[in-house]
């Protein structure tokens, strides 16, 4: 199969944002790690239908959404609460977002302004395997304390990477 | 965002929601578009701190060296840049064992057990010290979001992938490999390294054999040697002996050109991954690959033993970006300082120390047309515009007096990194630089631009001097256009450039859309009286560089200008 260089540019290039769209559904990092890599298999095996003149995200999106519904069913989780539709609505609006790239640019500063004991924190939770129940284990402390924390932290986070895309006059 | 929505998403985030908060989580989501933006921008945060945590919020050096190298597992490929590209390689890494467990076979029982483990160093876990060091580089032009490959610097394993020049890795078991660009390579331990693209050449210390090589259409097992393996065209695999032997074998699924073969000093062959081709001698030429880099000549400057970390931050500044987007700039500029043709056009934003209430700091933007680069800032200044240095008896110190200089490279065929160094990095350093090294440091298309306003006169002030310091330094030249505008709070200013092309050596072939260029910006800011520099900070610096280099006196310390 002859797969158009082009294909290749876009489906390395849009990785983040497919895996942050499966993490919407899937939530665990490590598992959305695994739904990403089932769509990138499916989107080689499509690769010869790609229209290079057409946007790539929002094709690629049908797919992973497709992916993480059929990892959904299979695990039997949160079948209920995430229907086709609302899936669908998330992908669509994902595929369409402007602020992706300029967020996560705005992120790498805001993660340097942490203080030490933060940075550790985050490190701990997203670090392979990383969990708060793990955490709480070794801080001896609550799992919901541990998730406040890191939510302050997540907050924290979010407000300075706001500031950041404001102060490049993108949002 | 909505307290209790984010609440909800931490908890989902984290794994500890409740039955309850699953349903009340889809109900929000589906009847509020709000809720949905804010959740959008929740997981891209929770992605990108699952992608990134580990080599962003940490002083590298650290934790880079305690990383365990990545296992070549399922997460491990969806880890490492292109997961796509890695589905698809799976298959071939599957064949590729299968190469392997026959090569085995013909093993004398000595060499079996050296590749069982003899002379594999323990795992990461239990050693401290990284699996692989950065030892040189040469001409390099690292991959996108990879590690940073300064000379001196760890390597904890995984993804490697360059798109020029080459990077010499020492293992910690003293096994050196050579990645030329453009190229990738997964290092998944001490003994074993998964080729993607490129070429690579290997060196085994005496005495130990053992190092495996994959592609997708070859499995090369050493046996006490240097040799080379190197993707062509078709993917096919060409392998290259320079001492001692190695046994490679086909990655084909059939059994007769699978058969491994032993190649010995001076033998090539080249493996095609079609199922029933054989592998083909080919013609020994030692030439074909790099074994030995030259050192570029990044030499930082050595720390003083009066230095602190604060002192260390104001000689080299504290650069965050390595890249700024250079966008095609809208029909009729008017350079006033205003700023109002920039809306939209993004391009870094920092603080002098890095907090975010930092007194100094910058917005620096860049654009093009066909005949001008533009240059603007927003520059928060306490002590705004009060520069008194005469441009026309002290034009060459212009910038003590607060202001931006914006150091670029035009050369189109030189591409990104730019490469020269000025006379005072060779001399300071004890070098003599070659006769190359010192045309690379002439070259025309390198500008130092330094932009300024002489407050007695309301003048907006510009330098230019060409190559590395070396060229003549031309004051207010005409052509150009510059304003400046105080901010009405008197806390900082705005400035906006034209300079035309003509006066950056590259009238006849400029920049254009998707050129990807060198340059690098430092801020100025001066005492109460305005004749002293008082700080200054960097940025856009290649990161790949030692960060105790001067970015006036080495090109390559420039960072990326990307063309739009």
């Amino acid at each position: 199969m002859s797969v158009p260089a082009e294909f290749a540019v876009q489906i390395t290039k849009y990785q983040r944002q497919l895996h942050a769209f499966i993490l919407s559904m899937v939530w665990n990092p490590a598992e959305a790690d695994d739904v990403l890599q089932e769509t990138n298999l499916v989107l080689w095996q499509k690769a010869v239908d790609f229209d290079a003149t057409r946007p790539f995200l929002p094709w690629a999106m049908r797919f992973a959404q497709l992916q993480s519904l059929a990892w959904l069913k299979s695990r039997q989780r949160q079948r209920v609460v995430f229907d086709s539709d609302l899936v669908r609505m998330l992908a669509t609006e994902a595929a369409a977002e402007p602020l992706f790239d300029p967020r996560r640019i705005a992120l790498a500063s805001c993660l340097e302004k942490l203080m030490q004991p933060q940075r550790d924190l985050v490190l701990k939770r997203y670090e392979p395997q990383g969990s708060v129940n793990a955490m709480a284990a070794t801080l001896q402390i609550t799992p919901k304390a541990v998730s406040d924390r890191l939510r302050r932290i997540r907050q924290t986070l979010l407000d300075c990477v706001s500031k950041g895309v404001a102060r490049e006059g993108l949002a | 965002m909505n307290t209790n929505w984010q609440e909800l998403f931490n908890r989902v985030a984290d794994g500890i929601q409740s039955e309850t908060d699953e349903l009340d989580l889809a109900a929000v989501l589906r009847a509020s578009p709000e809720a949905r933006r804010d959740y959008r921008a929740f997981m891209e945060l929770h992605a990108a701190l699952h992608w990134d945590a580990s080599c962003l919020a940490q002083p590298v050096h650290e934790r880079l060296a305690q990383r365990v190298a990545p296992p070549s597992g399922k997460g491990f490929n969806s880890r490492w840049l292109a997961a796509a590209i890695a589905s698809a390689v799976v298959i071939a890494v599957v064949i590729a064992v299968g190469g392997f467990v026959a090569a085995l076979a013909i093993l004398p029982e000595r060499e079996r057990a050296t590749v069982a483990g003899d002379v594999r160093v323990p795992p990461a876990a239990s050693q401290p010290e990284p699996l692989a060091i950065i030892k040189r580089t040469q001409f390099l032009v690292p991959g996108e979001n990879g590690p940073v490959l300064q000379p001196g610097r760890p390597f904890s394993g995984g993804r490697l992938a360059i798109r020029g020049g080459a990077v010499e890795l020492v293992l910690r078991n003293g096994v050196t490999i050579i990645l030329e660009g453009p190229g990738e390579l997964d290092l998944i331990d001490e003994m074993a390294a998964f080729v993607r693209e490129g070429r690579v050449f290997v060196r085994m210390p005496k005495g130990m054999h053992g190092f495996r090589v994959r592609t997708a259409s070859a499995d090369v097992l050493d046996l006490g040697t240097e040799f080379a393996v190197g993707i062509g065209s078709g993917n096919a695999t060409d392998v290259q002996v320079y001492d001692g032997a190695v046994i490679a074998s086909s990655s084909s699924k059939l059994e007769a050109s699978r058969s491994p073969k032993r190649l010995q000093a001076g033998q090539a062959a080249r493996f095609r991954p079609e199922p029933s081709a054989e592998s083909q001698p080919l013609p020994y030429r030692p030439d074909r690959f790099v074994r030995e880099l030259k050192n570029d000549g990044a030499i930082a400057v050595p720390v003083r033993t009066d230095e602190d970390a604060v002192t260390a931050a104001r000689i080299f500044g504290r650069p965050q970006h390595d890249s700024i987007t250079v966008h095609r700039a809208p029909p009729a500029m008017i350079v006033d300082g205003r700023l109002d043709e920039w809306a939209g056009r993004p391009g870094f934003t920092s603080t002098r120390d890095g907090s975010a209430d930092c007194p100094e700091w910058a917005n620096g933007r860049m654009m093009y047309d066909d005949g001008f680069l533009y240059i603007a800032a927003h520059v928060g200044d306490p002590l705004p515009l009060r520069g008194i240095i005469d441009p026309e008896i002290d034009a060459e110190f212009g910038w003590h007096g607060g202001g931006v200089q914006v150091r670029v490279s035009t050369d189109r065929r030189l591409g990104w990194p730019a490469r020269g160094n000025s006379w005072g990095y060779y001399a300071q350093r004890g070098i003599e630089p070659t006769a190359e090294q010192k045309e690379w440091s002439r070259n025309p298309q390198l500008s130092h631009l330094t932009m300024w306003f002489h407050a007695p006169t309301q003048t907006p002030c510009l330098t230019i001097v060409d190559g590395m310091l070396v060229g003549e330094l031309r004051v207010n030249p005409a052509g150009f256009t510059g304003a400046f505008q105080a901010d009405k709070d008197g806390k900082g200013y705005t400035l906006e450039y034209a300079i035309p092309w003509t006066l950056l050596g590259c009238a006849d072939d400029p920049p254009q859309s998707g050129d990807v260029l060198a340059a690098v910006w430092q801020v100025n800011w001066s005492d109460e009286v305005g004749h002293m520099r008082r700080e200054h900070m960097v940025e856009i610096r290649n990161r790949n560089e030692p960060l105790r280099i001067n970015v006036f006196e080495r090109a390559m310390t420039w960072g990326r200008a990307e063309y739009r």
